[in-house]
């Protein structure tokens, strides 16, 4: 039985080790980066798990992201002020997300739209939303003390916000009956609670999400993506599986959205736009969608990259004197790295379609099974005693090297 | 209703059909006949566009030449794309829609790498005309009229040439083709580029009245796809049914939409702009959720409803 485990249990370990280690082992800051990037991951996940495993691919679980993220901070802002706490806004976010996901999956599954279809009217829906983001920057657009703000992102309003912090879209805070006084997941220098509040939710829908796959819903969803006409004659009404679980990626994105506004306290329309749009569905791409954890794990590679390019680019500058052509080169150097995102994306999606159809996460999972005793007694030793030592120089100034 | 703003609501009607159709001619023949979802459908637009005012800015050409180079530059783009990527995945609707996405992405970096992400204006010869009370753009009509020409033109090369049969039977029946002596790779290839072309065409036209900007074919490729969609498979007369519906209802929501806000005292300065665009967002979401809604009761489309019915 151990036998048959040990390569998930191995890869668990490898995966959750070095993030539970993170907030402990490097500076804040790097915690944070992370948080945000496990969030676009939990995004990538809800697109791994209807687009993998149901074949629906949306390409607007930004949508459902992106309300999630505005309804969280709407709510949370009128009620921060007035009950110290921002439950209700946590339930409402989810409920908006699956509301709207269910409706729009209803026309769609409904209307028996294939499945192209359903991309670009998904694509659309995502579109039109950032259209109307976007468009909300007037006196009008204003619920109690929050600020739609129109491009400029949701900010509160009113005499309390002479303080800074109450501009913003509270964290996520909890006031349960018996709590002395409210807790607020932030990241910060003397606490991680936000940092595992988040790792706790992408593990919690990880495995919600095996367990869900493992019962008739996912396993007709299985099905569906296989052979639809069979499923269908075989006397299940297939619109209802596919209607649940499209219903489900939204509540998950919109989940991943509330975090997001919880965690950076801001949002705004970028979070509807094609960019956001397109980099989830690379994200599933490069990490591969035949599997749940693909999405993740592209998620937090391209994060990576990104971040590094970020860093990296705006140092590069030229020295003056290089004549008309070193001008030249240096000056496209620069608009090429300042739309490296973009085109990282590009050429990542293109590259992945016509080479690498499976993403990375499935081979990487081979190679650890092929050669799970190395990795057993070297790769894990090597991981702990890595993570063991930034900890100790992190915390107590111990350091070898 | 005064009768010059019936009018005006007419001409408002008129050219939002005229859009839905310009945008939508291109992706009726890509998406329409080949069935290949081209994400990159709206940078073959912005594409268009940049070279009106690449053209004008910086070879001095005239407005009109820029133009009318506008659709064969976009085509050869739309060939070299077909040649290098979308060859190697017919069969493969979905990576068609993925790797044609990847490419929307790098051409939209690539733009802003060589133009810059600013909003640009193209200067503009013609001037407005009077209705009644309102003031009226006179290229506007000119659009019409061009849009009209290039929706007559397509339908004649499909119809009656050599080159139009020869495609129609491409993409009705390759093996078939093939086997009659046509050079089915090479079809695919003008018929494809064909339809970046008319993409190009449309930029160019839509240049004068939009900001020329690397993003802008983000905005109107949603709209594209759902006119053709909402067209269903009777591709030139469906998409052009489809475009009047949806600008019909696009134009007076958009309308209706400016009518509430101009009474809540938001409108400045009396009296009002007709805008058909930016702050035309209530009308775009009303054409999305018709179309939605239109889908759900004839999930073939319009012209698959006539169909049906026959």
């Amino acid at each position: 039985m151990r036998r048959t485990a040990s390569p998930q249990v191995l890869s668990a370990l490898l995966i959750l080790l070095p993030l539970l280690a993170v907030p402990w082992a490097f500076r804040p800051y790097t915690a944070n980066v992370l948080a945000v990037y496990m969030i676009y991951g939990l995004l990538a996940m809800s697109l791994g798990l209807i687009w993998g495993y149901a074949g629906i691919m949306s390409f607007g679980q930004t949508a459902f992201f992106g309300i999630g993220a505005y309804v969280y901070g709407a709510i949370g802002l009128n009620l921060i002020r007035t009950t110290h706490q921002t439950h209700a806004a946590l339930v409402g976010g989810l409920v908006a997300a699956s509301l709207l996901a269910a409706i729009v999956g209803y026309f769609m599954f409904f209307g028996r739209i294939s499945d192209v279809y359903v991309s670009i009217i998904t694509m659309a829906l995502t579109l039109v939303l950032f259209a109307f983001a976007v468009s909300t920057g007037g006196d009008e657009w204003v619920i109690g003390v929050a600020r739609f703000g129109g491009f400029n992102g949701m900010f509160g309003q009113g005499e309390s916000s002479q303080n800074i912090a109450n501009f913003q879209i509270p964290p996520v805070t909890l006031w349960l009956p018996g709590m002395a006084e409210p807790f607020e997941f932030k990241i910060n220098r003397e606490s991680a609670a936000g940092y595992y509040l988040v790792l706790g939710v992408c593990v919690g829908v990880y495995v919600l999400a095996q367990w869900l796959l493992r019962t008739r819903l996912g396993r007709v969803a299985i099905g569906i993506r296989e052979n639809e006409a069979r499923v269908a004659s075989l006397g299940y009404d297939t619109r209802v599986y596919q209607l649940a679980l499209f219903a489900i990626g939204g509540a998950i994105a919109g989940l991943a959205g509330m975090l997001f506004a919880a965690w950076g306290r801001f949002v705004n329309p970028d979070r509807f736009g094609l960019a956001f749009a397109a980099s989830t569905v690379v994200y599933v791409l490069l990490g591969g969608r035949t599997t749940l954890l693909g999405g993740f794990v592209g998620a937090v590679i391209i994060g990576y990259l990104t971040s590094y390019l970020a860093e990296v680019a705006p140092f590069s500058a030229t020295a003056a004197d290089v004549g008309p052509w070193g001008a030249f080169v240096a000056e496209a150097t620069r608009r090429i790295v300042r739309e490296a995102p973009l085109l990282v994306q590009g050429a990542v999606l293109v590259g992945i379609v016509l080479l690498l159809e499976d993403g990375v996460t499935p081979p990487l999972f081979r190679l650890l099974q092929r050669y799970r005793r190395w990795a057993w007694w070297l790769l894990l030793p090597a991981v702990i005693l890595y993570f063991g030592h930034r900890i100790a120089c992190q915390q107590t100034d111990f350091c070898l090297f | 209703m005064s009768p010059d703003t019936i009018a005006i609501i007419t001409l408002e009607v008129l050219n939002s059909i005229t859009i839905l159709v310009l945008l939508a001619l291109g992706l009726a023949v890509i998406f329409g006949m080949m069935r290949i979802v081209n994400l990159a459908q709206g940078e073959f637009f912005t594409a268009g566009a940049f070279t009106v005012l690449a053209g004008i800015r910086y070879a001095h050409l005239p407005l009109w030449l820029a133009m009318l180079l506008a659709p064969f530059v976009v085509a050869g783009i739309g060939i070299a794309i077909e040649r290098l990527v979308i060859r190697r995945l017919y069969g493969r609707p979905l990576d068609v829609m993925l790797a044609t996405w990847g490419i929307s992405l790098l051409l939209i970096g690539l733009i802003t790498v060589t133009f810059g992400a600013v909003t640009q204006g193209i200067p503009f010869a013609l001037g407005n005309f009077q209705v009644g009370r309102y003031q009226y753009a006179q290229y506007r009509i000119v659009m019409t009229a061009l849009a009209a020409g290039l929706m007559v033109g397509v339908y004649v090369l499909f119809r009656y040439t050599a080159f139009g049969r020869r495609a129609r039977a491409t993409i009705a029946n390759p093996d078939m083709a093939s086997a009659m002596g046509i050079s089915t790779p090479r079809m695919f290839m003008l018929t494809f580029g064909l339809g970046a072309g008319l993409a190009g065409a449309t930029g160019a036209i839509m240049a004068p009245i939009v900001g020329v900007v690397p993003t802008m074919g983000v905005l109107y490729i949603a709209r594209a796809f759902i006119t053709v969609v909402v067209g269903g498979p009777v591709v030139l007369l469906g998409t052009l049914s489809s475009a009047s519906a949806l600008g019909f209802i696009e134009a007076l929501i958009s309308r209706f939409s400016l009518f509430t806000i101009q009474t809540a005292g938001h409108c400045a300065p009396p009296p009002c702009q007709i805008s058909i665009g930016g702050s035309a967002f209530f009308g775009q979401i009303a054409l999305l959720v018709f179309a939605v809604v239109l889908l759900r009761l004839l999930p073939r489309g319009i012209s698959g409803f006539w169909r049906d019915r026959q």
